[in-house]
């Protein structure tokens, strides 16, 4: 009976993670694999995460955690990669309307802010729930996420100055 | 910044449409294989089974050359046993299961089928020797003007030489029919049906031409989408990954040999995109390189002395300074006045020491430990609550423990007569020991237990004298009821050294990071707060290492203002002289305070305070208020060398202004100057 909740948990949930991952790590192959550990932990806990109220939740817990824990290993290794395989890229998917200076200011932001931002504004998480994801409390993710659209803000009309100031 | 959240909403849901799951991940096997407790059953277990049987149909037919055998450039008729096969695959292993049927693109015994609804989609291909199902939902709803076509998605998918591209497009009322050119010519017609237009081919060739054919006849495709150069053609997932997958307890379905399923890629923008790399991490972390003048500029116009003394607004412009700040020292030693009267004196037009009393008072500051005793917002007080170390909860529960019957009494005694200081008790031992080992008034330990423990507080000060009264007749409920947790206070304490300074680095000396937590643990709070983006590292011309500048004043430290002709004496635990190796390669001063220096060992004296003149420090004073006689004694004044106060322009007149506001602050009415300092005693005659 587990195993057929923790399929249907899998089918549901993989596709909200992977884009979650994809945004806040901007590279699909390290998304995926961030799911893939993610899904494995979730596993590992099965019967336990299903008689919790939101597994999902937890799911993208781990999922928050990893993306921002690990990140100095898997960067370096990535680094390495890229140039050894300079041809290879997990093209992040190219905007087409007009976001692209957008999604530049994004990657641009450290990955806790934009960990925030794509919670909050992504999958439009309350900022409780956003706080549960990143184990902080309500008022970081509160100045956080000001902060994060505050240097957006900043990076898209730089002529602005009054803004940035306040 | 609403139309920006819009914005990025936006934004982000269309940059996270363009992305799909590779079906790897949702055929792998997550489960321990150890537990007993999981069904046998893998889940995308038909998905195995098919391509545990692409494997042998790859093997028996030899390579790629027939890997494709029977491929159609133009879409065919598919048969009956085609589509019952298709069928049976799709429906059980396309994500989505039940989405209708959109699209049907047969080319020889080759399907690529395609469900839809308004906001998923799944795609599912077979054939002979590949079988792919896969799912895209929440995309928003894409609307297609009338005869155009919008280039959805163009994937090419590579293993061992054997190369598939695929083309998905969604497109608009009136397209009859779509043919594509390719990079070497070839003409594919795609299958257009339902709004959706899909085209496959063997080999990795990409788009690069479209001819629409409308009711109104033949043209050029306006497809919005640039081809990709063939730099950018070959997209494999790296080696690296496939390893992983393969090895350890993470089993993946057999797919040796096999068509793996790369990453989707839309063509338009790759190519920049992929030189501006989008993993943005603690290596792209936005990275600021200013000069040293503009640090200097940044670091006197943040503390608010460009120029000093010019902060108006009397208690209020107190709170702005301590709202930036975040805490400011306090210290008892009051020769030349107190430690935070003096900073708030160079700051704060007009400055009144009695201001600070009655904020506090009114609760609108209070005391707590930072990196020393230090006045906080009130506001901020919730993050001050945990203390560490000797000075921690567990030694004072301690003291309490083995004073039981004092800390009794004189709660009782607070509760009942309101603030009380410890002379208000008579001196009673107990076991506590002081830090040198002797016994301590049993009174003192209790009280300074009960204010770690945050049960009392600082009601107010008489001098040296204490008084404390119960916290929660001290400070609003709220406050009290804010509990933070402690990681969250240790962010908090360590971001306010920030707060204070401006332009610190990861190390500090002289205690700048004290009582937070030990340096392993202190550096993950200092690159959570990076990552957080609070702070964002800096590099400054002719400066070692990074500096952290707070992420509201970025825009400040990038553009500071000119700096003014004004003078400012800084007092000795002024966070601005906090990093003492800053101020010697930034600013070349050597300073450090003497106060703990055996007058033999003293360069200078006791109580210096640097002279701050425009963003520079030029020199030094000691000054002594002698409060009884109403004067302020000049000790001692030194000049930088090379620095000739004469001829620095503007320098005598910024000088005798901020004599005359010092002694105004003092409360004093003449300038008493060292018999040998009658030099400088002829040059700022100073009458307040």
């Amino acid at each position: 009976v587990n195993g057929h909740d923790f399929d249907r948990f899998v089918d549901e949930g993989t596709d909200s993670l992977l884009r979650t991952a994809y945004l806040i790590v901007g590279d699909l192959h390290e998304a995926e694999d961030l799911v893939q550990e993610t899904l494995f932990k979730v596993a590992k806990r099965w019967p336990k995460v299903s008689r919790m109220d939101y597994p999902a939740a937890y799911a993208r817990r781990i999922l928050v955690n990893l993306a921002l824990r690990g990140s100095p290993k898997r960067s370096r290794r990535r680094t390495e990669l890229s140039e050894t395989r300079p041809g290879d890229a997990a093209a992040p998917a190219a905007p087409l309307d007009g976001h692209d200076e957008l999604h530049a200011a994004l990657a641009a932001l450290p990955p806790r802010q934009r960990a925030v931002l794509v919670l909050r504004y992504f999958l439009d998480l309350p900022e409780a729930e956003v706080a549960a994801a990143l184990q902080c409390s309500l008022g970081t993710v509160k100045s956080t996420a000001s902060r994060g659209l505050a240097r957006l803000e900043q990076t898209l009309r730089p002529n602005d100055k009054r803004r940035i100031a306040s | 910044m609403n139309q920006l959240e819009t914005e990025l909403r936006a934004a982000l849901h269309e940059r996270a449409a363009r992305i799909h799951a590779s079906t790897d991940l949702l055929a792998a096997e997550y489960r321990p294989r150890t537990r007993r407790m999981w069904a046998p059953v893998a889940i995308g277990g038909g998905l195995t089974t098919a391509v545990g049987a692409l494997v042998a149909a790859l093997s028996l037919a030899g390579g790629a050359s027939n890997a494709f055998a029977g491929w159609t450039p133009r879409p065919t008729a598919p048969t009956q046993a085609q589509l019952a096969a298709t069928e049976a695959y799709c429906a059980k292993n396309v994500p989505d299961p039940g989405l209708p049927l959109k699209l049907i693109d047969a080319r020889g015994p080759f399907t690529f089928v395609v469900y839809s609804d308004d906001s998923s989609s799944d795609f599912c291909t077979t054939g002979p020797s590949f079988t792919n199902a896969s799912g895209w939902s929440t995309s928003p709803p894409v609307t297609v003007p009338a005869g155009k076509l919008y280039l959805w998605a163009e994937h090419t998918t590579t293993d061992a030489g054997h190369a598939y591209t695929f083309v998905i497009a969604r497109a608009g009322e009136g397209v009859r029919a779509a043919n594509l050119t390719l990079e070497d010519g070839t003409q594919v017609t795609a299958t257009v049906r339902n709004g959706w237009a899909v085209a496959w081919w063997p080999g990795s060739h990409q788009l690069t031409n479209a001819q629409l054919t409308t009711a109104s006849g033949t043209q050029d495709a306006d497809v919005p989408a640039q081809p990709v150069r063939p730099a950018q053609v070959r997209r494999r997932r790296p080696a690296r990954r496939r390893a992983r997958r393969r090895s350890g307890r993470r089993l993946a379905p057999a797919r040796t040999g096999s068509f793996s399923q790369g990453p989707w890629v839309m063509s338009a923008v790759a190519a920049r995109v992929r030189r501006e790399p989008v993993n943005a991490r603690a290596s792209s972390v936005l990275r600021v390189k200013v000069t040293a003048d503009a640090a200097r500029r940044f670091l006197v116009a943040r503390h608010f002395l460009a120029p000093a003394r010019s902060l108006a607004g009397g208690p209020e412009a107190v709170l702005q300074v301590f709202r930036k700040f975040g805490s400011i020292q306090f210290d008892p030693i009051a020769v030349a006045g107190r430690n935070h009267d003096l900073v708030l004196h160079a700051r704060v037009a007009d400055y009144e020491p009695a201001w600070c009393d009655v904020l506090y008072e009114r609760r609108e500051i209070f005391e707590a430990t930072n990196k020393a005793l230090s006045f906080v917002p009130t506001s901020e007080f919730p993050w001050f609550r945990h203390v560490m170390g000797r000075k921690g909860p567990r030694f004072h529960n301690a003291a309490l423990a083995e004073n039981a019957e004092v800390a009794e009494r004189v709660l009782e005694r607070i509760r009942a007569e309101g603030p009380l200081s410890s002379l208000d008790f008579e001196r009673e031992t107990g076991p506590t020991k002081d830090w040198f080992g002797m016994p301590e008034n049993a009174v003192r330990a209790v009280l300074e237990a009960y204010t770690v423990t945050s049960v009392i507080g600082l009601a107010r000060r008489d001098g040296k004298l204490r008084y404390y009264d119960l916290l929660d007749r001290l400070l609003p409920a709220e406050v009290l009821a804010h509990e933070v947790p402690e990681r969250e206070q240790l962010l908090h304490k360590l971001l306010s050294r920030y707060r204070a300074h401006g332009l610190l680095g990861p190390g500090g000396a002289g205690g700048t990071f004290a009582r937070i937590a030990e340096p392993p643990e202190r550096n993950a709070l200092r690159e959570e707060l990076v990552e957080l983006g609070a702070l964002v590292p800096v590099d400054v011309e002719g400066v070692r290492g990074k500096r952290l500048v707070v992420a509201e004043e970025l825009a400040l430290l990038q553009a500071p203002p000119e700096p003014t002709p004004s003078v400012a004496f800084i007092a000795p635990f002024d966070s601005l002289l906090w990093d003492t190796a800053l101020l010697a390669s930034l600013f070349d001063f050597d300073y450090v305070w003497e106060g703990f220096f055996p007058p033999g060992k003293r360069r200078w004296g006791y109580y210096v305070l640097p002279i701050a003149f425009g963003h520079r420090f030029v020199g030094r004073i000691e000054p002594r208020i002698d409060r009884d006689r109403a004067r302020v004694e000049v000790l001692d004044v030194w000049w930088e060398s090379g620095f000739a106060p004469r001829r620095a322009d503007g320098f005598v007149e910024a000088m005798r202004d901020a004599l005359r506001a010092y002694l105004r602050f003092a409360h004093s009415d003449r300038l008493e100057w060292a018999p040998h300092l009658a030099t400088e005693k002829r040059l700022f005659l100073t009458r307040p």
